[in-house]
């Protein structure tokens, strides 16, 4: 079923939306808690919670062209905040990894209206990777939107684990400068 | 600003960016010229070198190549969230005797509580792609009916996992064969859990447990007289319905129209049935099958009337 028709049902009220968006994008989701959280249960659960999270949001929201994106950042911000809660525990070695990775492009010492202004940030990303190749903005996209491993992006695409490993350091050290230049650095 | 909110504001990047990177790799020009130029090098290589490396090995009776790893990014949706799938009950040995269980099952296998039934997936597998599937010993199977033990079966010998397969789905018993010459000999015997479990679409089967996507090598049509090979094509759409239809289960099934009969890179083979209304079932799971749409399944029955080669 196609992403309009599966947004019409939950525009109605359609239980079925939920059925439709699980055959459809339930296992891509899964996956992508478990790239987070390395637990499958944990992962199933954050997956239920955004089937109800996606009826609660539509309406008033349409996500007719971009439903997979949509329920996408739902499971991902799901999971990451599950992360976040159990973090005193330090159950989730990957989210640790991924948020060390993170620190490399955090330009030091930041306004904090500006750590507030979320949107702001997301529009800086999104034009740095506007400026980026299309291959390196795929890696980038794979590996921390989709949190894919090293490995598996190098299987994907034919590319050596090492490249991988350059071309990400090479975004992160971009991304940094990017941001600074955007105003976050003092 | 946090690590972790810069990773929370990754998450609203644009969903252009966010499709790019959904969409099936492509590899570089260049590295599929590379290939070509590699398989065509090595095909040559190969016919010198084949005789000097292969023969030894099996001389000396070395497993072959281990299996690669299969990737686990799929993973069951769970049925209790959806209104569609199946739950197939689990079979419960109590009260049976070791006689009736055989009746029934022929083989049986009790591992961490879970019952596992023989197969004829590893039938024909060559006595060296077998012990090449090995991965763990578990352990050795007691008797069946000593149920403080984890792993029990009507079979004796050695339990094995799989390489590339989950436990939760198939285990081999490795047995100790002697003949009247003094000489030894093993018999492998694949087993499946078929029982016990959920299925909501065709993936939950045909990838998260049999891994049709990676591990087919030949996909046949076969009818009561005839045998034909399906394109690589065909097949990947085929098996794209497959495994995003739903699960359903059928008292009666309709007639049987065809098997697809698939052989595997791993040695073992998996047939699958074909009814009338275009349900597809897996042969070692009786009475459960996912219905295929009447275009792709018109692509199958066009190799029943031989327009497709």
């Amino acid at each position: 079923m196609d992403d309009n028709r599966i947004v019409e049902l939950y525009l109605s009220r359609n239980e079925e939306a939920i059925n439709q968006t699980a055959l459809k994008y339930g296992s891509k989701l899964r996956r992508i808690a478990d790239n987070i959280l390395n637990d499958i249960e944990t992962a199933k659960e954050c997956e239920n919670d955004t089937y109800n999270e996606t009826w609660n949001l539509i309406p008033p929201h349409e996500p007719r062209t971009y439903l997979f994106a949509f329920v996408g950042r739902i499971v991902r911000n799901i999971a990451l905040n599950v992360c976040k809660k159990n973090s005193a525990q330090k159950r989730y070695a990957v989210h640790c990894e991924l948020t060390q990775e993170m620190e490399e492009c955090l330009p030091a010492g930041n306004d904090p209206e500006e750590e507030a202004n979320a949107a702001f940030l997301t529009e800086q990303i999104d034009a740095f990777l506007e400026s980026c190749p299309k291959e390196q903005r795929i890696i980038f996209v794979r590996r921390y939107w989709y949190f894919d491993t090293v490995q598996e992006i190098s299987e994907k695409y034919g590319f050596s684990e090492s490249k991988v490993k350059v071309v990400l350091f090479r975004l992160r050290a971009a991304l940094k400068k990017h941001l600074e230049k955007g105003g976050y650095a003092i | 600003m946090k690590d972790d909110d810069l990773l929370k504001a990754i998450g609203g990047i644009n969903e252009k960016y966010i499709n790019e990177a959904d969409l099936p790799a492509i590899r570089p020009v260049k590295y599929r010229r590379r290939i070509m130029q590699t398989v065509v090098a090595a095909a040559g290589i190969a016919l010198v070198a084949g005789t000097a490396l292969v023969i030894p090995r099996l001389l000396r009776n070395e497993p072959a190549d281990q299996i690669k790893p299969l990737s686990t990014d799929y993973q069951p949706i769970d049925t209790r969230i959806l209104s569609f799938g199946v739950d197939v009950p689990a079979i419960d040995l109590a009260g049976l005797t070791e006689e009736e269980i055989t009746e029934k099952f022929t083989s049986v296998l009790v591992y961490e509580g879970n019952v596992y039934t023989r197969s004829d997936t590893g039938t024909g597998i060559e006595t060296d792609a077998a012990e090449a599937l090995l991965d763990q010993n578990l352990g050795t199977a007691k008797n069946l009916f000593e149920t403080s033990s984890e792993i029990r079966s009507n079979l004796k010998g050695d339990v094995y996992s799989l390489k590339g397969y989950g436990t939760d789905f198939r285990l081999c018993v490795k047995q100790v064969n002697r003949n009247d010459a003094g000489g030894t000999g093993y018999a492998y015997e694949i087993l499946e859990r078929l029982n016990g479990i959920s299925l909501s679409v065709g993936s939950d089967l045909f990838e998260y447990r049999l891994h049709l996507s990676e591990l087919t090598e030949h996909a046949f049509y076969e009818t009561a007289d005839s045998r034909t090979k399906i394109e690589r094509e065909t097949w990947n759409d085929v098996l794209d319905a497959m495994d995003s239809a739903a699960f359903t289960a059928l008292t009666e099934s309709g007639e049987v129209n065809a098997r697809l009969v698939l052989t595997m890179k791993d040695g073992t083979e998996v047939r699958l049935i074909l009814t009338e209304g275009g349900y597809v079932g897996y042969e070692n799971l009786d009475g459960y099958f996912v219905k295929i749409p009447e275009e792709t399944i018109n692509k199958l029955y066009a190799l029943r009337k031989g327009n497709i080669k």
